[in-house]
């Protein structure tokens, strides 16, 4: 898979995008690179968070919790980060009067926490060998992060960065 | 310095120049726009007799963050100015995931939650750090020997908090010059944050303890002395102005059309010459400006015209790509990009420029720093922005000012065909003229008041 370090352009850019829900910004990104020539891997949480058919086809999408398993990991983004629809609130459930502030307390630990325990999961589950060697790692949102420096300690010489730059791998800029 | 403290200094203060704390974030070799009147101000102050000391942005965040340095400024600085930089936290502008701390690292949101709430309860701005580390270094130089008054220029509008907590800190009067406006959106005319906002917290808490508030252009002031009444008797305006130095006089017969262009030599193109010079951004009327000058390409004697960009487009490299697209820079428009240029070379511009074009977006309070320069070129100038901006203030009296009041491409195009003409036949007489007017606006002449209030403020806290 164009995985043969010689020339940048055939190498992998990994897009991490581990918000809840996937942004215009992030799908328009990727395909901006795709249209560049760029081999792009958008990795999201789960098959329900892969963007429609706004995303460009020749972006490969991969998903770190895998459908139709379970796992604890698998409840908490339902309880506390289900998928967001594009442009709309998350959907409010109805709690018990007493277990709305624990809800609303958990979520936020979980958030807190949300980024490392995805990064952990992903470097299971995700086949990273099968993506090829990554010449750039971007981390598109704050979730993504912790990711995006672990795999960047992987991959030593990969640029590893939060900027959504569309020249990114051409070697016209880094990091 | 009171009572009977004050006769042994008295002695020795003739021989003592009086000194001078100067906050100015953008200082060479930074390009940033506003960092002109900053060098202008400084070296204006050295002449006169001033020590100053400078504390400017770390060269590392101008030279990796911004991406803009122009060294050739910097030899520009008067030797007598002694510069300072401060170091300012990265953590807004920080893209390389391997620079991130441990702790942003393994929990990205807690630390933009405590970043966020660092400028909450703290300066609203990115630059806060560097602002509190002007103060560290303003007090350890403070100790050694005592500055008699600070000047802050914002933005960066840390600058700003920085003067006040080293007054609060050290009684040393500051004066405030808002070289750009901090809380009105010049772009709308609309307040650039919402109530309640810690700016505006901040804003009226400099300026109550400011001994002198200055702006660019009087309808700024007026904007801010109708929301800070109290302080208004201590505003004054201090307009942006040309630097004789970095600006050659202007060359009395251009060779219209003639070879020789910062960039091209002598394949240039024999045509009419209009030209732009400065920072192209995403606010200006490109379409608009591109449309016209395709309707003066259409004009008989000027189906040869170029329209030569000179500057950088946008403020980093990211929106370069749009700004190429809006200027019409992939098409045969005519309009050609011939790169930024260094500040002490925009004076070949001028002289190889037939007609100016005065591009600015924005509002009524907008004045641009760049129309100073074009004045001092004693070229034609085309007014291409909405009408009824501060520049015009400066502009009007100016003999060879053509403008169409109004971003109708045709009227534009009308306005640049008769600029065209007036370029081709001007004569002596106009161009002395034209000069006159721009004289008003030499740098030294429009600084003196403010060397003057601070030289007041001086006598006056010596007195106290």
């Amino acid at each position: 898979m164009g995985g043969d370090g010689r020339d940048p352009r055939s190498r992998t850019i990994v897009l991490l995008a581990l918000a809840p829900r996937v942004g215009e910004r992030v799908v328009g990104y990727a395909g901006q690179l795709a249209e560049r020539g760029r081999n792009v891997v958008l990795v999201v949480v789960d098959d329900q968070r892969r963007p429609g058919a706004e995303l460009d086809p020749r972006v490969r999408v991969a998903s770190l919790l895998p459908a139709g398993r379970r796992s604890t990991l698998h409840l908490l983004e339902r309880t506390f980060a289900p998928p967001r629809p594009a442009g709309g609130e998350v959907p409010r459930r109805a709690h018990p009067r007493l277990v709305a502030p624990l809800h609303r307390v958990a979520a936020m630990c979980y958030g807190q926490l949300r980024a490392l325990a995805l990064a952990r999961r992903a470097l299971r589950t995700v086949p990273w060998r099968e993506l090829g060697v990554p010449a750039a790692i971007v981390a598109a949102d704050l979730d993504s992060v912790v990711l995006g420096v672990r795999l960047a300690r992987r991959h030593p010489t990969a640029i590893a960065t939060s900027a959504l730059d569309p020249e990114l791998g051409t070697g016209e800029t880094r990091g | 310095m009171t009572g009977s403290h004050a006769s042994p200094h008295r002695e020795a203060e003739p021989a003592r120049r009086p000194r001078l704390l100067y906050l100015s974030f953008y200082f060479p070799p930074s390009r940033a726009s506003g960092v002109y009147r900053a060098r202008a101000t400084a070296n204006h102050l050295a002449i006169r007799g001033w020590d100053v000391t400078a504390l400017a942005a770390p060269l590392d965040f101008l030279r990796d963050v911004l991406g803009s340095l122009d060294t050739d400024l910097a030899a520009t600085v008067d030797p007598r100015i002694r510069v300072e930089r401060p170091p300012l936290h990265r953590f807004a502008w920080e893209k390389d995931l391997r620079r991130y701390g441990r702790f942003r690292r393994t929990f990205p949101r807690s630390a933009q939650k405590l970043y966020q709430l660092s400028q909450r309860l703290g300066f609203p701005e990115h630059y806060a750090s560097w602002g509190l580390a002007a103060v560290a270094r303003g007090l350890r130089l403070h100790r050694r020997r005592r500055f008699d008054v600070v000047l802050a220029t914002g933005n960066p509008f840390a600058s700003f908090g920085a003067a006040w907590l080293f007054h609060r800190l050290t009684g040393v009067p500051y004066v405030l010059d808002y070289r750009d406006s901090w809380t009105l959106d010049l772009f709308t005319n609309e307040p650039a944050f919402p109530p309640g906002h810690p700016a505006w917290r901040w804003e009226r808490r400099v300026l109550a303890r400011a001994s002198g508030v200055v702006f660019v252009n009087q309808a700024l002031r007026d904007w801010h002395a109708e929301r800070y009444p109290a302080v208004a008797d201590r505003m004054l305006v201090v307009p942006n102005g040309w630097d004789p130095e970095l600006i050659a006089a202007p060359v009395d017969s251009p060779q219209i059309g003639g070879p020789g262009t910062a960039a091209g030599g002598a394949d240039a193109a024999p045509g009419l010459r209009f030209g732009y010079l400065g920072t192209v951004t995403r606010v200006q009327p490109l379409e608009e400006l591109v449309a016209a000058f395709q309707l003066v390409r259409a004009h008989g004697d000027l189906t040869d015209a170029e329209l030569r960009i000179h500057g950088h487009l946008g403020f980093s490299p990211a929106g370069s790509a749009e700004l190429v697209s809006r200027l019409g820079l992939t098409g045969d428009t005519g309009v050609r990009y011939l790169g930024p240029v260094a500040k002490t070379e925009v004076h070949t511009v001028y002289a190889e420029t037939d007609v100016l074009i005065f591009l600015a977006g924005g509002s009524r309070y907008v004045t641009s720093g760049k129309i100073f320069e074009y004045l001092a070129s004693g070229r034609p100038i085309v007014s291409v922005h909405a009408p009824g901006i501060a520049a015009e203030e400066v502009l009007a009296g100016y003999p060879l000012w053509f403008t169409a009041r109004s971003l109708d491409p045709a009227a534009v195009a009308r306005s640049m065909v008769a600029a065209a003409r007036a370029a081709r036949e001007l004569e002596p007489e106009q161009r002395a003229a034209a000069r006159r007017h721009a004289d008003r606006y030499a740098r030294e002449l429009v600084l003196s008041p403010l060397e003057a209030r601070l030289r007041a403020l001086v006598s006056g806290d010596r007195r106290t």
